[in-house]
């Protein structure tokens, strides 16, 4: 059964992973070390309650960046986040204080000496990172939330990882020689605990043949015993067949070089690769809990919030008024059977139809919104609607439960099944939103079905 | 600030309805999209105006999602020789063309047919919003 991994971004989050249905969705936990370092009895507590194996991302790759995005509202001219003034100076240390009190990135110089790699540093930095998601946690944890655990192994991460930074063709060659050394390095340091190597990449890696084998002949060499992968603001949508083949051709390299590949911002096209038919490429894939399908390295703006309903079938996070267009279009409405069957049956529309009067009302809740008024770039005033809250609720639910089924959906049918299934969505929603929305569903079966 | 062409086009649109003597309003929110202008009659009828200075192709995708709330939808632009294919386009759609005539005169080029596709739910809401506006 593939892993089926929620990220932990925020406290306010927690109501989606604990609770007696919530709970079952998934079976890890991966954290981000800021929020690790910064309330770590908070996420002590929260991780005895969950009682679920975690992982923690030590996120050194954010230091390589334009200090601007560590800061508040990515202002250059502020402070630090407190948070990632703690993950820099007090856990990581070494090289990544530096980046704190010098404010300035890190760059592979920092690490070379000429051509040279200074093994002393990368010492340094692989003994600070390991430390720090090995006792950090365990440190922290109170005496009340010690009652709750089974043992004190609970509160350990279930495997660990290497300092790692952002590869692409673009920047310095060395990051990757540095990222490669690292995990040899921690690897020696290490016995006790599988140590995992965070794979963030650009596209390009991905896609292009020279890059692609560049970073595939060091992964050869060093034979991590899991991968991470991210590749930079991948959106599987937007995926050609041409792609969709290569993509799979990089995990089949991937594979046959490590013992496990988790995808850590990842959609239905990464379960489907999952999929024993297509030779399980992924063993586990990681959302955030109502975001995550697609990430940028460098943080974006988050643009205007929009609600927004999963369609399973499209396996894609709609506008909620596209999905609006499908099911009256569709004349999906009337009976609760007929909407359970083409649109949704989860625990939380299942939850919402008992409650309402009818199924219009049930769906028309996931789009409830409060209006606004903004001023356009002319000048002009402009209304907005904003999704109220517990709209966002529901729909973040609505999409976990969603994603759970995807997930379950690669167990109960065949590669043929899901292909039929991906057809005939294409064929009921393409006429209504067009062939470039729901494309995917073609490419993705097509691209498939060409690497078999 | 100065106002874009597009702008001023929704105002003159504007001004012809309300002259008509029905409530107008426009930038309303609309199933999380702004509709450029909606026109209500007495009878409660919607029509949503689409308002562009080119590019109808753009039009024609923004206003697949104002059907859902309209029982009319237009396009409206300043006059120019539409070619077959733009009036194919805009019939497909089943939405109606609107031109501002040289002359400052609005002329309905194209008929609007009646929309089925809306909902009461959702011509509620967008009537909700058109009165936050204050139409």
């Amino acid at each position: 059964m593939m892993d089926h991994i929620y990220y932990y971004a925020t406290h306010a989050e927690q109501r989606y992973f604990l609770g007696p249905t919530m709970r079952d969705q998934y079976n890890k936990i991966g954290i981000n070390g800021n929020i690790v370092s910064y309330t770590p009895s908070g996420v002590a507590s929260f991780l005895a309650t969950a009682n679920k194996p975690f992982y923690i991302d030590p996120q050194t790759h954010i230091f390589q960046f334009s200090t601007q995005h560590l800061k508040k509202n990515n202002d250059p001219k502020k402070k630090f986040k407190p948070s990632i003034e703690i993950l820099a100076s007090d856990r990581l240390k070494g090289p990544f204080s530096s980046v704190v009190t010098e404010d300035k990135p890190l760059l592979p110089s920092v690490f070379y000496e000429g051509d040279e790699i200074d093994l002393e540093k990368v010492d340094i930095i692989c003994r600070g990172c390991l430390e720090f998601q090995k006792n950090t946690i365990i440190e922290e944890i109170n005496e009340e939330d010690i009652e709750f655990l089974d043992t004190e192994e609970n509160l350990t991460p279930q495997f660990l990882i290497a300092p790692y930074f952002y590869i692409s063709s673009k920047n310095s060659p060395k990051w990757l020689d540095l990222t490669s050394i690292c995990y040899s390095r921690t690897k020696e340091l290490e016995n006790n605990f599988p140590i995992y190597l965070s794979l963030v990449i650009a596209k390009d890696i991905v896609f292009d043949a020279r890059e692609k084998e560049r970073v595939i002949e060091k992964i050869r060499n060093i034979k991590p015993d899991g991968i991470l992968l991210w590749v930079d603001d991948l959106e599987e949508e937007s995926l050609s067949v041409d792609k969709v083949q290569k993509y799979i051709q990089f995990l089949k390299s991937l594979k046959t070089n490590t013992g496990i590949v988790i995808n850590t911002h990842s959609g239905y096209l990464s379960i489907l690769f999952g999929h024993p038919e297509v030779g399980g490429l992924f063993d586990g894939i990681s959302h955030g809990i109502n975001y995550g399908e697609s990430r940028s390295v460098v943080p974006v703006g988050g643009g205007i919030p929009m609600a927004r309903f999963y369609f399973y079938s499209v396996h894609s996070r709609l506008r909620w008024g596209d999905a609006l267009q499908i099911v009256q279009k569709n004349n999906w409405w009337g009976r609760r059977e007929t909407y359970a069957k083409n649109v949704c049956s989860c625990k939380q529309c299942h939850d919402l139809i008992a409650q309402s009067n009818t199924v219009e009302d049930a769906f028309f809740y996931y789009g409830r919104s409060q209006t606004v008024e903004r001023k356009s770039r002319s000048g002009s005033r402009i209304e907005l609607e904003y999704p109220t809250s517990e709209a966002k609720q529901a729909a973040a639910n609505h999409y976990l439960f969603n994603k759970t089924r995807e997930i379950n959906s690669i167990q109960n049918f065949t590669l043929a099944e899901i292909f039929d299934q991906l057809t005939d969505s294409y064929n009921k929603t393409a006429p209504i939103l067009g062939d470039d929305q729901v494309a995917h569903l073609n490419n993705w079966r097509i691209g498939v079905e060409r690497e078999l | 600030m100065n106002k874009l062409p597009e702008d001023s086009l929704k105002q003159v649109f504007a001004e012809h309805f309300k002259n008509l003597g029905f409530d107008v309003a426009t930038e309303v929110a609309n199933i999380y999209r702004s509709a450029d202008l909606v026109v209500v009659d007495e009878d409660k009828k919607i029509t949503i105006i689409e308002c562009k200075i080119s590019n109808v192709r753009k039009a024609v995708e923004q206003i697949q999602i104002h059907k859902l709330s309209a029982d009319r939808v237009f396009i409206g632009m300043p006059f120019r020789n539409p070619r077959e294919s733009t009036i194919s386009m805009i019939k497909n759609a089943c939405a109606g063309l609107l031109y501002l005539m040289p002359d400052g005169t609005v002329e309905e080029y194209i008929s609007a047919p009646q929309l089925n596709d809306w909902l009461e739910k959702t011509k509620n809401r967008l009537l909700d919003n058109m009165n936050y506006r204050g139409a």
